[in-house]
């Protein structure tokens, strides 16, 4: 089994922000659901920077939609976990989850 | 009025072309409702991460760039010392030596911003700011660089323009993919 591939904080966020949003997640949309989700509005060169980082670490695919009037013709890339993002999501979040379990937070309860 | 085709240029220095397009994209589509500064301060703040990003993922490579483009600017500097020792010896008015000084710095850096270019496909700006940190101390650290931060500065400037060149030359050479 290979080496598992290490998720920062950030990454890991925009990789649930793309699997929440399914088939609509493009720059704007992940970058709203970030903030709605987190309280935090990314700044559009971290957004930028990660998303080409998880492509080109092969977590995440892009395809290019169809350009729009109020995007001055530019198409949307939308993007999509693949199955190695979803492992590696996956792995990341079940070690959290393990690390939460007995713990005592404020408003949050693990079995 | 922001104008996205200078946007789309200034990120195509530090990513591919439909990259570049589609975050300007993302950015004039919210433009509308954050104004023209931001738009331009996402801009800037894009094309920075991701130059930073191009230095930083491979900074070993980066490294070795750097310090090639400094090797080749040290042997100009050495056979521009050599030849204008015989530019004296013949005797030459203040303006000639100007413009040979000029045309030193000028042929150095565009020689370092071309292969740096050539050398580093996809990461030609990236090369260029590793060669600007090496450059700006070899010039400012005493006994090493002789002009000072001028030319150190000027230096930068036309290598990161050659630089910036090459890469849209190579551009040029790819298609772009139709978008359906």
């Amino acid at each position: 089994m290979g080496a598992a591939l290490s998720l920062g904080e950030f990454e890991q966020v925009v990789l649930l922000a793309i699997l929440r949003l399914r088939d609509n997640a493009y720059g704007v949309t992940i970058g709203a659901e970030i903030t709605e989700c987190t309280g935090r509005e990314p700044a559009p060169g971290a957004l930028y920077t990660t998303l080409d980082r998880l492509e080109d670490k092969g977590l995440v695919t892009s395809r290019l939609g169809d350009p729009t009037p109020q995007r001055g013709g530019r198409a949307k890339r939308y993007f999509a976990l693949n199955a190695k993002g979803l492992a590696a999501i996956t792995r990341t979040q079940q070690s959290y989850r393990r690390l939460l379990e007995g713990c005592e937070l404020p408003g949050l309860t693990y079995a | 009025m922001h104008n996205n085709h200078i946007a789309e240029w200034i990120l195509t220095l530090v990513t591919s072309r439909e990259r570049a397009a589609s975050t300007v994209g993302d950015l004039a589509e919210q433009a509308g409702a954050r104004g023209v500064v931001w738009f331009w301060s996402g801009v800037l703040r894009t094309a920075g991460s991701l130059l930073w990003r191009g230095v930083t993922e491979n900074n070993a490579r980066a490294a070795r760039l750097a310090l090639a483009g400094l090797a080749i600017y040290i042997g100009i500097d050495m056979l521009h010392a050599f030849l204008t020792g015989i530019v004296f010896f013949v005797g030459a008015n203040s303006m000639e030596w100007r413009f040979w000084l000029a045309a030193r710095l000028l042929v150095s850096s565009v020689l370092i911003g071309r292969l740096l270019a050539r050398w580093s496909p996809g990461r030609e700006l990236a090369a260029c700011v590793a060669f600007a940190v090496i450059i700006s101390i070899y010039d400012l650290t005493p006994m090493l660089g002789s002009d000072g931060g001028v030319s150190a500065l000027l230096s930068i400037l036309i290598v990161s323009a050659a630089a910036a060149w090459g890469r849209h030359n190579s551009l040029a050479r790819i298609p772009s993919i139709p978008v359906s």
